[in-house]
C-alpha cells in the first residue's frame, strides 16, 4: 500500500544548535519528492529524523497515517522505510551477494539458524545486481569495490528491502555522468506505489526526477514547489548566493 | 539505629574500602575515558606496589619505611605505566580487544614474575605505628589505620577535584576525556598525554597497592580481585568521570564489606546485580564523560 | 584452498580423529580427547568472538557451570550417558541467559569489561558453593559415565564416546554459521548499525548467539566432567578463559575449525611445558598474548580497526 511521509514541526537541536527547526514535508504518496539546500541546511539530519536513527526533539513524523516519531530504526525499517547513506555503509567482508542477501532474506525469508537453499532468494538477488548494474559482481568482497559499485550495491541493498519509503541521501555523489545516467534510469524505473524523498546536489538530477522540491535554509523550510517554481525563486537564489549577485542559480539547459 | 549500630564497622570498612578503590581506579577511568586504552594490567600494578610496601616496609614499619615504601611505589608506578603507554602506542588504532589482550599479557607476565619472586604465602604487614591501633567508635573498636584511610580518600578526592576544575592540567584532562581529537588539534601532542596519564594512573595504581597491604597484604591473586574490582567501579561510574568514581568505588567498597557481612558469599550475585542495574538503566555508565 | 581441497582435509581431518585409538597409544588418546573436549570450548567462542563479533572474557563461567551439573549430576542422580551430558549443556545455556542479558546491552569494551566480572562472580560463587561445588577442592570422585549400564573407561571407549559428543557440538556451531542467521551474525559482526537500518533486532540477535555459545560450552563442560572426572573452580576461571581465547584466536578468530586446530596446540602446549615450569605456566601464556598481538597486523579477532572518530 502507498504511503504518505507527513513531518509536522520537526525539529532538532544539538545543544544551542537548532539544526532542523519547524520542518513541515509533506510527501505525497508514490511522490517522487527532492530536498534541496546549501550545506548546513539540515537536510541529512532531517533524513536521520525519519529513518529514526536521531529523535526528534520536537514535532512528529508519520508514515502514511501511523505516527512513527518515537519508534527506533528497527521498528521503521520493519514498516518499510529503506535508506542509502551519503557515506556507503555496507559490509566489508562479506560478497556483494551476501550483502544483498542479508536485505532479501529479512524481507522474504525465514532467517532460522538451520542451513536453507534459499534458492528463492538467491534468485532475487540475482535480478536485483542485473538491475543496478552489478552483474557478474556478486562474488567480489565489498571492500574491493570501486566507489561507484559501492554505491550502486548500497542502492541495490536498500531496494532490495521492497520499501515503501525510500530515502536516498545524496545517491549520485561521486559517480561519473555514465553512472549518474544509469542510477536516474534505476530510479525512474521504480514502482510507483514506492513513494521517494532524496537529498541531492546534482540539480540535473533534482529536476529530472522530482516532482516536487523542498528547499532547506539553516534547518528550516524555504520553499516547497514544482522544480520550476524553486528555479525562478529569487528567496532561494538568495540563500545559495546571497544579496550581492544576480546571476540565474540554476542554467536552463538546452533538453537533450 | 541498632541496626547501624551492628553495623557500622562494617559501613565504615567500606567506605575505607571505597577510598582505596577509588585512588586505584581513578588511573583506569582517566586512561579509558582520555586514551581509549583498556589497561588490564592496573591490578598487577597494585600489587607491585603492595610487593613494594611489604619489602620496603617489612612487617613491621616505622613511619619512615612506610612513607619510604609509597615513594619507591610511585616511583614504579609511573615508570611501568610510561612503559605500558609506549607498548600500547602501535595498537593504537587497532580494536579494543588487542589491547585488552596485550595488557593482560602483561598482566599475566608480571603476576608469575612476582610470585616467582616472592612465593605463594600471604605477606602481611602492620600499619606504621600510631595507626595500628584501635579506636573507640560509638562502643566498638574500630581499626585506626582505615580510619586514616578514609581520610586519606577525602584529601585525595578534594585534591583531584581542584585540579580538575580549577588548573590548566584538569581542563586538558576534562576536555580530553570529552573529544581527543579536538584536543590533538589544538597543538597538544596525544601521546604525551598518553604517556603522562599512563604513568600517573599506575603510579596511583602502586601507591594504593602500599596503603592496602595492611588490609590485604600482598600474595598472588590479589592483582585480579583487585581488576575486577576496579573495573566494576569504572564501568558503574562512567568512563573519565572523576565523580563517577568515586560514587562507584564507595558502592562498590560497601558492597564488599556490609555486602559481605550481612550476605555473606551471595555478595558476589550482588556484584553483578549492581552492574546489570546500573547497565539497563544508563548503559555508559552514571556519570558518563565522553560526547563521542 | 582448491574446492577440492575445501572438502577432502576436513574430510581426512575426521576420519583420522574417528580412528585415532587405534594407532594412538592410551596416553596420546588421552591427551587427544582432552584436546577435543577444549577444541568444543574454543570453537563456541569463536562463533561468539570471530562470527559475531563479541569478545567475551568469560566464556569458561559456562564450560564451567556445565561441568559442575554433569559432575554433580553424575553423583547424586544418575550417571548414565547422554542424561550427565544433556544437564550440562542446559545449565550452560541457562546461565549463559541468565548473564547474557546484561552483556548484550553493552557495547564494545563495557560488553569485555563485563563478560571477564561475570566469569570472575561466576567462579567466586564455585568456590564459595560448598554444599553443591565442593568449594575450592572441586568436584572429586565424579563416577565415570554409563553406556547402556556398563561404565566407560577403557581409554579409546571414552575417546570415541567424547569424539562422537565432540561431533554433535561441532555440527551444531557448524549448522548456525551455514544458516541465514549465522549470515545474519556476519553482518552483525561487520556493521551493526546498517543491520538495525535493514530491520534486524541485533540485541536479541546477539543474545540467541550468547545463549548457542554458553549451551555448547556448558556441553563441553559436561564432556569435561566426563573424560576427567574431576572439576575444580580453575576450570571456570580466568586462565580457563584466556586459554580457550588464545586458542580461537591462533586458529583465525572466524573459523571454527581453526579454532580447534587452536586448542591443540594450546594444550600440546601447556601439557608439554607446564610440568618444566613448576605451575608457572600463565607466564608462557602471558607471552603468547603479547607476541600473538603484536604479530598479527590486521588485529587479532578480525575486528575491523576502529575509525578514528
Amino acid at each position: 500500500m502507498t504511503v504518505s511521509l507527513t513531518c509536522h514541526g520537526l525539529s532538532r537541536s544539538f545543544g544551542a544548535l537548532r539544526a532542523v527547526d519547524g520542518v513541515d514535508l509533506d510527501v505525497a504518496p508514490g511522490g517522487r519528492h527532492a530536498l534541496i539546500g546549501p550545506n548546513g541546511a539540515g537536510k541529512s539530519t532531517l533524513m536521520h529524523l525519519v529513518t529514526g536513527a536521531l529523535r526528534a526533539s520536537d514535532g512528529s513524523v508519520r508514515l502514511g497515517e501511523e505516527d512513527i516519531t518515537g519508534m527506533s530504526v528497527v521498528q521503521r525499517a520493519r514498516l518499510g522505510i529503506s535508506q542509502t547513506m551519503q557515506q556507503a555503509s555496507l559490509f566489508p567482508t562479506m560478497t556483494v551477494s551476501d550483502n544483498v542477501l542479508l536485505a532479501v532474506q529479512r524481507r522474504h525469508g525465514r532467517v532460522g539458524p538451520w542451513p536453507r537453499r534459499q534458492a528463492a532468494a538467491r534468485r532475487r538477488v540475482d535480478t536485483l545486481l542485473e538491475r543496478i548494474g552489478l552483474a557478474g559482481r556478486g562474488d567480489t568482497i565489498e571492500a574491493r569495490l570501486s566507489h561507484g559499485e559501492r554505491k550502486q550495491l548500497e542502492l541495490a541493498v536498500a531496494l532490495a528491502c521492497e520499501p515503501r519509503l525510500l530515502l536516498l541521501d545524496e545517491p549520485a555523489a561521486g559517480m561519473s555522468p555514465a553512472e549518474t545516467a544509469r542510477l536516474a534510469e534505476v530510479i525512474e524505473e521504480l514502482p510507483a506505489e514506492v513513494t521517494v524523498l532524496f537529498v541531492e546536489h546534482d540539480l540535473d538530477l533534482v529536476f529530472r526526477l522530482a516532482t516536487t522540491v523542498t528547499v532547506l535554509h539553516l534547518g528550516r523550510v524555504l520553499l516547497t514547489g514544482s522544480p520550476a517554481a524553486v528555479r525562478a525563486s529569487a528567496a532561494v537564489r538568495e540563500a545559495y548566493l546571497g544579496t550581492g549577485r544576480d546571476e540565474p542559480l540554476f542554467a536552463q539547459r538546452t533538453e537533450a | 539505629m541498632a541496626w547501624l549500630d551492628a553495623n557500622l564497622v562494617s559501613v565504615l570498612n567500606g567506605v575505607a574500602i571505597g577510598c582505596l578503590l577509588f585512588i586505584l581506579a581513578i588511573g583506569l577511568s582517566l586512561v579509558f575515558g582520555m586514551m581509549d586504552v583498556l589497561n588490564l594490567a592496573h591490578g598487577a600494578v597494585f600489587l607491585v606496589g603492595a610487593y613494594a610496601g611489604w619489602v620496603v616496609g617489612g612487617t613491621d614499619p616505622s613511619w619512615g619505611t612506610f612513607l619510604l615504601a609509597l615513594a619507591v611505589a610511585l616511583g614504579i608506578g609511573l615508570l611501568v605505566g610510561g612503559g605500558m603507554s609506549l607498548l600500547t602506542e602501535p595498537l593504537r588504532d587497532r580494536s579494543h580487544l588487542d589491547q585488552a589482550l596485550l595488557t593482560l599479557g602483561i598482566a599475566l607476565i608480571v603476576a608469575e614474575l612476582l610470585s616467582m619472586a616472592f612465593g605463594n604465602d600471604v605477606q602481611a604487614a602492620d600499619a606504621p605505628p600510631g595507626l595500628d591501633g584501635t579506636v573507640s567508635l560509638f562502643g566498638n573498636a574500630y581499626p585506626t589505620y582505615r580510619l586514616a584511610l578514609i581520610g586519606v580518600g577525602a584529601v585525595f578526592a578534594v585534591g583531584l577535584w581542584l585540579l580538575m576544575s580549577r588548573t590548566m592540567i584538569g581542563s586538558v584532562i576534562r576536555a580530553t576525556v570529552a573529544d581527543r581529537d579536538m584536543v590533538s588539534a589544538i597543538g597538544i601532542a596525544q601521546h604525551r598525554v598518553k604517556l603522562a596519564v599512563f604513568g600517573a594512573g599506575s603510579a596511583l595504581a602502586a601507591a594504593a597497592g602500599v596503603l592496602g597491604v595492611p588490609i590485604y597484604g600482598a600474595r598472588p591473586g590479589l592483582d585480579s580481585t583487585v581488576l575486577i574490582l576496579a573495573l566494576v567501579v569504572v564501568v558503574i561510574g562512567g568512563l573519565g568521570s572523576v565523580r563517577g568514581a568515586l560514587v562507584g568505588a564507595l558502592v562498590i567498597g560497601q558492597i564488599e564489606s556490609l555486602g559481605r557481612a550481612v550476605l555473606a558469599d551471595a555478595a558476589s550475585f550482588l556484584l553483578f546485580g549492581a552492574l546489570a542495574l546500573v547497565l539497563v538503566l544508563r548503559p555508559r555508565g552514571l556519570f558518563a564523560g565522553a560526547v563521542r | 584452498m582448491s574446492r577440492a581441497a575445501k572438502v577432502v582435509v576436513p574430510a581426512v581431518a575426521w576420519l583420522a580423529l574417528a580412528g585415532a585409538p587405534v594407532f594412538l597409544a592410551p596416553y596420546a588418546t588421552t591427551t587427544l580427547a582432552r584436546m577435543l573436549v577444549f577444541g568444543l570450548l574454543a570453537a563456541s567462542l569463536a562463533l561468539l568472538v570471530g562470527v559475531t563479533g563479541l569478545p567475551s572474557l568469560g566464556h569458561a563461567a559456562y564450560f564451567g557451570a556445565g561441568a559442575y551439573a554433569a559432575g554433580w549430576f553424575a553423583q547424586h542422580v544418575s550417571a548414565a550417558a547422554p542424561y550427565p551430558l544433556l544437564v550440562a549443556a542446559v545449565t550452560g545455556g541457562v546461565v549463559a541467559a541468565a548473564t547474557g542479558w546484561v552483556a548484550v546491552r553493552a557495547r564494545g569494551v563495557f560488553f569485555l569489561v563485563l563478560t571477564l566480572a561475570i566469569g570472575e562472580i561466576v567462579r567466586q560463587v564455585a568456590e564459595t558453593w560448598e554444599p553443591v561445588t565442593g568449594g575450592s577442592n572441586g568436584l572429586y570422585g565424579i563416577p565415570a559415565t554409563t553406556l547402556a549400564g556398563e561404565p566407560v573407561v577403557h581409554p579409546a571407549l571414552l575417546y570415541w564416546f567424547v569424539f562422537a559428543v565432540f561431533a554433535v557440538g561441532f555440527a551444531v556451531l557448524w549448522l548456525v554459521v551455514r544458516s541465514p542467521y549465522g549470515t545474519a551474525l556476519h553482518g552483525i559482526h561487520d556493521n551493526e548499525p546498517r543491520m538495525r537500518a535493514l530491520g534486524y533486532p541485533t540485541g536479541l540477535y546477539k543474545y540467541g548467539v550468547f545463549v548457542i555459545a554458553g549451551t555448547v560450552a556448558g556441553l563441553a563442560g559436561g564432556l569435561l566432567a566426563t573424560q576427567q572426572r574431576l572439576v575444580t573452580p580453575a576450570d571456570l576461571g580466568f586462565t580457563t578463559a584466556a586459554l580457550a581465547l588464545l586458542a580461537v584466536i591462533i586458529g583465525g578468530a572466524r573459523s571454527l575449525w581453526g579454532a580447534c586446530v587452536g586448542a591443540g596446540l594450546v594444550i600440546l602446549v601447556r601439557d608439554s611445558l607446564g610440568p618444566t615450569l613448576d605451575g608457572h605456566g600463565p607466564l608462557v601464556l602471558g607471552v603468547l598474548f603479547v607476541l600473538v598481538v603484536y604479530l598479527m597486523p590486521r588485529g587479532v579477532a578480525g575486528i575491523r580497526p576502529r575509525r578514528a572518530s
